[in-house]
């Protein structure tokens, strides 16, 4: 049997060769192959160091070594790797010359789809396409339950409630008002959108536990590196269309400052979830035929400003530093299983109904606290219009700042305000300020049985409606005999509110207030962990660019969009 | 040139990031060749793995801020793909 002998070619064998001289004349000979003894040094193998200092001739080998590695290092041959190579290479070309029959590779799979999902030019075409997948089935599909949930809020649970309310005395008192039109109508306004958001986080895990998000980040790494980023720093962009405040903690995965500063401030752009509802609820009223795309639009336009803005951070206070070309390992595709797409869905939606019970909720019992104080007119506590309310006061100073937007009303920038506390707050504050009394919209509510009736026939219609919006997806509309949907008051309510605001371009002005919801400052608790997470000066910077920036392009969107319109 | 060589070549022209199973095409070496080899140049060094690596996560402010310590209380969940870059030399002024 031959002894392997793997040849390191013309760097490195002169200096084996003078090293195994060596060697072979000192006393280390009769302990060590020669050979195997040089190599090994050359390689710095630690092991040794201690047996050839107990040696006579030990420290002048070692000697030697360094001074052949020196001047090997000075030659640029990098010496560790260069040996690792040579017997890659011996082993390739062993492994080559004995396993005849199976040099084809095998293709998986996963590899059949990558070929066309990680492609250079369709990458991002399939990523656009299924993003926008994600966001009709959130509008059309959830739109149905969305109906449901607002139907059973405002209908049986509100006058179930005012009944309660009477037969223990408190009928027609502030209690009454803070219940109905504070809690119910302002809480319950955010919580029927969690079909909406059920929805979306429904999706999102499907993507994920298939494997396809770490594909996301791969197609989408040109276009990161368009504005000095890698393409991980957007996986805490993909968390932000959850939510901006775990997206900004996501950042912590980016392995240097520079490149968490400028991700971290262009997160907040990744439209969160709890900015989904305006955008449901505006294009429902607006754009009745395009909510979805209007929806969707949305998102791109977060990507796009982001993208622009990045460009912008790059070549003045955040200046580029070359990025190392990355290997990705890809995950292989799984079918995603029901048990983890559920814990996924139901954990996001559970964080949001959290939300809504605590920080919210609070929220919402100060505006409607707000709105009950009567600040002029002949109204008292709990029984004022709104409009004299101290609310609409307070709104009113801010208003004449957004006329140039098309929707310089208090109630709009009432709601913009209380926004800042949390994104969800914008949609509760709305059904507040354009407060509409529903129950008596829906006439007589009938008993109690009545009611849970139609609450589970409701259920029924919604869930049939939901599986007739599927095959909308790809276009085939079977809910097209269904004719209109009938707005509710409050939709009647915002639609005029804005037809007012914006001198009768009402459709413009809520593109502009969906612009500017889409762009100004994160909530609170983003504003928090971004001061957390990269300082002061760059929360301010996040504050104040992000709502001049959003106030600019809302005005923009409605002043071109009216010389367009006429 | 040797097969790391090679490796480290095909990453150096590379216009974006390259994928494990792309580059073990290009090298025609099995994928579990690739990982060995790798393993050898982030020893010696020329290549970095990324950390964190595979799964990690981030929470919903709300519900545990920056003290996320286990999945169950963490709502947004962020899979970051293993990844290994290149050590850059440094640039001679």
């Amino acid at each position: 049997m031959t002894a392997l002998r793997i040849d390191y070619g013309p760097d490195l064998e002169p200096a084996i060769a003078q090293l195994e001289t060596t060697i072979a004349d000192s006393d280390l000979a009769e302990t060590y192959p020669s050979r195997w003894l040089a190599i090994a040094l050359l390689d710095h193998d630690a092991g040794l160091t201690d047996d050839l200092l107990a040696s006579t001739s030990g420290q002048a080998l070692l000697d030697l070594t360094d001074t052949l590695s020196t001047d090997l290092t000075g030659r640029g041959v990098d010496v560790a790797t260069a040996i690792a190579g040579h017997r890659f290479d011996a082993v390739h070309e062993i492994a080559r010359e004995t396993s005849h029959g199976h040099h084809e590779t095998t293709v998986s799979t996963t590899d059949r789809i990558d070929a066309v999902v990680t492609n250079r030019w369709l990458g991002i075409p399939i990523f656009l396409g299924l993003m926008w997948a994600v966001f009709k089935i959130t509008t059309d599909v959830a739109g149905a339950f969305l109906d449901w949930v607002d139907v059973t809020v405002s209908g049986p649970i509100s006058s179930l409630t005012t009944s309660l309310l009477t037969a223990i005395g408190l009928g027609g008192t502030w209690v009454e008002s803070l219940v109905v039109d504070g809690a119910i109508a302002g809480v319950g306004a955010i919580l029927v959108f969690i079909p909406v958001l059920f929805c979306l986080y429904l999706a999102l895990a499907f993507l994920e536990d298939t494997g396809y998000m770490a594909r996301a980040a791969f197609v989408m790494d040109r276009a990161m590196r368009g504005i000095g980023l890698q393409g991980k720093s957007f996986l805490p962009m993909m968390v932000g269309f959850g939510c901006t405040v775990p997206a900004v903690y996501a950042t912590r995965t980016l392995d240097n400052q520079r490149d968490r500063i400028l991700t971290t401030m262009l997160v907040p752009f990744m439209s969160c979830g709890a900015r989904l509802p305006v955008y449901v609820l505006l294009g429902a009223i607006f754009f009745p035929d395009y909510a979805g795309l209007a929806v969707f639009a949305m998102y791109l336009l977060g990507i796009a400003v982001a993208l622009v803005l990045g460009l912008v951070l790059r070549r003045t206070v955040l200046p580029v530093t070359k990025h190392a070309p990355t290997i990705m390992e890809m995950p292989p595709y799984r079918m995603p299983t029901a048990r983890s797409i559920w814990f996924h869905t139901w954990t996001r939606t559970k964080a949001f109904l959290r939300e809504a019970g605590s920080i919210i909720f609070i929220t919402m019992m100060v505006v409607w606290l707000l709105m009950a104080i009567p600040l002029s007119g002949s109204g008292s506590f709990a029984d004022t219009d709104v409009d004299d309310s101290a609310f609409a006061a307070v709104s009113g100073v801010v208003a004449p700042v957004f006329e140039p937007a098309g929707f310089g009303s208090w109630e709009a920038t009432g709601s913009i305000l209380s926004g800042f506390v949390a994104k969800e707050v914008v949609i509760g504050t709305m059904a507040q300020a354009y407060g509409v009394d529903e129950i008596d919209d829906a006439g007589n509510p009938g008993s109690v049985s009545a009611q849970a009736w139609s609450v589970v026939t409701g259920f029924g219609q919604a869930s049939v409606d939901a599986v007739r919006a599927i095959p909308g997806i790809v276009g085939i509309n079977l809910n097209a005999e269904d004719g209109e949907d009938e707005s509710t008051a409050l939709q009647t309510s915002i639609e005029v509110g804005f037809e007012q605001s914006s001198g009768g371009k009402g459709a413009l002005g809520a593109l502009a207030f969906m612009v500017f919801v889409l762009l100004y400052t994160p909530c609170m608790a983003a504003v928090g962990a971004i001061k957390g997470e990269i300082g002061a000066k760059w929360m301010w910077a996040s504050i104040i660019g992000q709502t001049a920036l959003a106030w600019v392009m809302a005005v923009a969107v409605f002043q071109i969009g009216s010389r367009i319109v006429g | 040139m040797t097969i790391l060589d090679r490796l480290l070549d095909e990453l150096r022209s590379a216009k974006g990031p390259i994928s494990t199973t792309d580059l073990a095409r290009r090298l025609e070496v099995s994928e579990s060749t690739l990982d060995g080899m790798m393993s050898v140049l982030v020893a010696t060094g020329k290549l970095k793995g990324d950390e964190p690596q595979g799964d990690t996560y981030a929470c919903s402010g709300v519900a545990c801020g920056t003290k996320c310590v286990g999945l169950d209380d963490c709502a947004f969940i962020v899979s970051v793909p293993t990844t290994v870059h290149l050590v850059l030399e440094p640039t001679a002024r």
